[in-house]
C-alpha cells in the first residue's frame, strides 16, 4: 500500500502540492505562534531572574489589605527591626542576607542627561556590595568613603527614558555603558513637589557605578555605611531601619522551605519559583489563545485539504473502482488515501517547521539589529525549541490525517462495478 | 463448480424496475471454457459481473465451489475476487501511473497471505503474454493489443481458478483480436482455468467448448461444441435436453 500510496502522491503532483500548501502555511503559523509564546515566556522569567535570582528570598514586613503599596506601607508602618533581621538570618539554608536601608529624610537627585538638566524626589537606598557585585562596574567603587560616593540606578530607569522620552521624541538612545561614570547631585532636605521644602542647602555629589535591575526602581542605591552617615547627619530618625531583607539560600530548592520558616516568623516572602508559577500560570492563557489561533488556521488547512482530497476521489472512481474489482478491501482504499494524506502531511509540516524557522530566525535578527538599546526587547522574540518542532509536526500530520478521514471513508464505499462500468 | 441457480438481477430507477436477469440456471464445471453470447443489454455482463463477485444477485443461489457467494460480506467478496477470480475488461482497466510490472503485481497489494516472488511469477506471466521486453513501459507507451496482454497477464498473477474476460477483443482489430483470444486459450489450457468470456462475436464463441446465448436476461440455448471440449463435460441442468450427433454439437433450447 505505501508503494501505491508513493506513487500517487508523485504522480497526482498539483493536488499533492496543493495539500502540502495547505499544511506548510498552517504548521508554520502555529510554530510561529509556539515560539512566540515561548519566547515572550523566556523573555519574562529571563528579566525576573534579573531582577532575583533563583535561590533569592526577598523578606518585607507584613502588610494586610495592600499588595502594590506594600513597600510603601511598610516604610511608614512596620519595619524590620535589628532583632528580626538576627532572628530570619539564623533559619537554616541562609548563605547570605542582606539587608536593605533607607534615607529617612526626604531627598532630591539632579543629573545631566544628554544636555538636559533632570532633577527629581527620589530615595536613597544601601546595600551590601555582595548583593550587587556582578553590577558594579568600576572595581572597589563601593569602598569609596569620599565624595563623589558611588551609586546604583536601576536598569529599568534608561528603559524608561528610551521608550518614553527618547523613541518618541526622536531622540537618541542612552545606554548603560554611556552613563557609567556620570555624576549625580543629591540635595537633602528638598523637594521638587512639596513648597515649604523647595530650598537647596547642601549638595552632596555621587558617581553612578553600574546598573541594576535589583536595586529599588524609585531612587539610588549606595553603599550602607554612607547612607548610616548620611541619616545620622540630615535625618531626624537616626536609627537605621530595614526596608526588606534579601536572602540568599545555598540553593534554589531550599526557597521554598525557609519562605515558610520566615512567614512562620510572620513577615512577607517572595522567591522566584513562586513568582514563576504564578506567571506560568498565567501564561497558559497566552499559550491557549495563541494555540486557538493556531488551530483555527490548521483547521482552514483541514477544509482545504477535505475539499482537495474529495475532489480527487471523484476523479479517482475509476482507478480505486479498479482496485475493489482485483480484491482490494474497503479498509485497503481506505488506508491508501490515509498513507497518501499522512505522508502528505509529515512532509508538508516538515516543509511548515522549515520555513517557520527561516521566518524566525529572520524576525529575531531584525528586532536584535532594530532595538540594540532597548534592553526591554528580547533578544531572541522567537524561542523555537525541539518540542515545538516536535508537536508541529506532529499536529500537522494529525490533521491532514483526519482531514482525509471522510474522504477516505467515501472512498472506501466506491463500488467496484459502477466504478468499472464508468 | 459454478452453479448459478434461478438468479434474478433487478435494479430499481424511481418506481420502475428492469430485470437484466430472469430465473437464470448455469452450471460450469471446472476447467470449462463457456462463451456467454447475446446482443448487447441482454445481461450477459451481468452474469459475468456476478460470477465474478463484482455484482450481487437480487434473488437466487450463486455456488462456487459449493460456497454461496451471494451470502458473502464485502470482505469475502474481495478475497474471492482477489483469489479465486481473474478479470479481463474490454477497456483493459488498466492504471496509467503504474508500469506494465506494477500493473500486473496490482492485485498481490491486496492479498491477505503475502507470497513470495510475485515479481517472479509477474516476469514469467508477462514472458508467457510475449510482453517480457516492455516489463518497465508506461501504459500510454502500449498498443491496445498490448495493453490487453498486460491484463490477461494481471488477472493471471494470483493464480485463479476462474477467468472471466467481458469482451476482451471488443476494443481490438480482428487480428489482434483473434490472437489475444487465442492467448487466452492457450493460457486457460496452461493454467488448467475456468474460462468464461462474454462476448457477442460469434467467431470467439465458436472458440469456446460451450455456448450460452442469452436474450432479455434469460438462458435461451447453451451449444456445446464437443470436438473442441478437452475437460469434463458440463452437466446440463435442463430437464428437456436434446443432441445433435450429426454436427457434433448438443443443443439445449429453453
Amino acid at each position: 500500500m505505501l508503494i501505491l500510496s508513493i506513487k500517487n502522491i508523485r504522480q497526482r503532483k498539483f493536488r499533492t502540492f496543493l495539500i502540502t500548501l495547505a499544511v506548510t502555511i498552517g504548521t508554520m503559523s502555529m510554530l510561529i505562534f509556539m515560539g512566540l509564546s515561548e519566547g515572550i515566556k523566556k523573555a519574562t522569567f529571563e528579566e525576573m531572574e534579573k531582577n532575583k535570582s533563583l535561590n533569592e528570598i526577598t523578606v518585607r514586613p507584613k502588610v494586610e489589605n495592600s499588595k502594590t503599596l506594600a513597600i510603601f506601607k511598610a516604610i511608614t508602618e512596620k519595619r524590620i527591626t535589628k532583632t528580626d533581621l538576627e532572628k530570619i538570618s539564623n533559619i537554616e539554608g541562609i548563605d547570605a542576607s542582606y539587608p536593605e536601608t533607607q534615607f529617612n529624610s526626604i531627598t532630591s537627585l539632579e543629573a545631566d542627561i544628554m544636555g538636559f538638566s533632570l532633577i527629581t524626589d527620589a530615595m536613597l537606598f544601601g546595600l551590601d556590595e555582595g548583593y550587587l557585585i556582578n553590577d558594579i562596574k568600576i572595581k572597589d567603587a563601593w569602598k569609596t568613603t569620599s565624595e563623589p560616593y558611588p551609586a546604583i540606578i536601576s536598569g529599568k530607569l534608561l528603559d524608561i527614558y528610551n521608550l518614553t522620552i527618547a523613541v518618541p521624541q526622536g531622540l537618541p538612545t542612552v545606554s548603560e555603558s554611556s552613563l557609567v561614570g556620570k555624576e549625580i547631585t543629591m540635595y537633602p532636605g528638598y523637594s521638587t513637589f512639596f513648597p515649604g521644602l523647595q530650598k537647596k542647602k547642601d549638595q552632596i555629589k555621587f558617581k553612578v557605578v553600574g546598573f541594576s535591575d535589583k536595586v529599588n526602581l524609585i531612587g539610588a542605591t549606595i553603599p550602607p555605611q554612607i547612607l548610616h552617615d548620611l541619616n545620622q547627619k540630615y535625618s531626624s530618625d537616626k536609627e537605621d531601619k530595614f526596608l526588606q531583607v534579601h536572602l540568599m539560600a545555598n540553593s534554589p530548592e531550599d526557597t521554598p522551605k525557609i519562605a515558610e520558616k520566615v512567614q512562620e516568623l510572620n513577615f512577607f516572602a517572595k522567591y522566584l519559583l513562586e513568582d514563576m508559577k504564578t506567571v506560568s500560570a498565567k501564561f497558559d492563557y497566552l499559550t491557549y489563545a495563541l494555540s486557538a489561533i493556531s488551530l483555527i488556521i490548521l483547521l482552514t488547512s483541514s477544509l482545504a485539504i477535505i475539499a482537495t482530497f474529495l475532489a480527487q476521489i471523484a476523479e479517482r472512481i475509476k482507478e480505486l473502482g479498479l482496485y475493489r474489482a482485483l480484491g482490494a478491501r474497503k479498509k485497503h482504499i481506505r488506508h491508501l488515501i490515509l498513507i497518501e494524506a499522512g505522508l502528505i502531511g509529515f512532509v508538508g509540516s516538515v516543509f511548515g517547521t522549515i520555513l517557520g524557522s527561516l521566518i524566525s530566525t529572520l524576525t529575531n535578527t531584525y528586532i536584535s539589529n532594530t532595538f540594540t538599546n532597548l534592553d526591554i526587547i528580547p533578544d531572541t522574540f522567537i524561542v523555537l525549541n525541539l518540542k515545538t518542532f516536535t508537536t508541529v509536526i506532529l499536529f500537522g500530520t494529525i490533521i491532514a490525517l483526519l482531514s482525509a478521514y471522510y474522504p477516505a471513508l467515501k472512498a472506501g464505499k466506491i463500488s467496484p462495478i459502477k466504478a468499472i462500468s464508468k | 463448480m459454478i452453479k448459478l441457480e434461478n438468479v434474478y438481477k433487478r435494479y430499481f430507477t424511481g418506481n420502475e424496475v428492469f430485470e437484466t436477469l430472469e430465473a437464470v440456471n448455469i452450471e460450469i464445471l471446472e476447467g470449462e471454457f463457456i462463451a456467454l453470447t447475446g446482443p448487447s443489454g441482454s445481461g450477459k455482463s451481468t452474469l459475468l459481473n456476478i460470477i465474478g463477485g463484482l455484482d450481487t444477485a437480487s434473488e437466487g443461489t450463486v455456488r462456487i465451489k459449493n460456497k454461496d457467494i451471494s451470502t458473502f460480506t464485502d470482505e469475502e467478496l474481495s478475497l474471492y475476487r482477489n483469489t479465486e477470480i481473474g478479470f479481463v475488461f474490454q477497456e483493459f482497466c488498466l492504471d496509467p501511473f503504474l508500469s506494465v510490472l506494477e500493473n500486473v503485481l496490482l492485485p498481490t497489494r491486496f492479498s491477505k497471505d503475502k507470497k513470495k516472488n510475485t515479481e517472479e511469477k509477474a516476469k514469467k506471466l508477462l514472458n508467457e503474454v510475449g510482453l517480457l521486453a516492455k516489463i518497465d513501459s508506461k501504459i500510454k507507451e502500449l498498443s491496445g493489443g498490448q495493453k490487453q496482454r498486460v491484463a490477461i497477464a494481471r488477472a493471471l498473477i494470483n493464480s485463479p481458478r476462474i477467468l472471466v474476460a467481458d469482451e476482451p477483443t471488443g476494443n481490438l482489430d480482428t487480428t489482434t483480436g483473434a490472437t489475444i483470444l487465442d492467448l487466452l486459450k492457450e493460457l486457460h489450457q496452461t493454467h488448467k482455468t475456468t474460462l468464461i468470456i462474454a462476448t457477442h462475436d460469434q467467431a470467439i464463441a465458436e472458440k469456446a467448448a460451450r455456448v450460452i446465448k442469452i436474450k432479455d436476461g434469460t438462458v435461451r440455448s447453451e451449444t456445446k461444441h464437443t470436438a473442441l471440449s478437452e475437460t469434463k463435460c458440463s452437466s446440463l441442468h435442463s430437464k428437456s435436453r436434446q443432441i445433435n450427433l450429426k454436427t457434433n454439437t448438443s443443443i439445449v433450447e429453453k
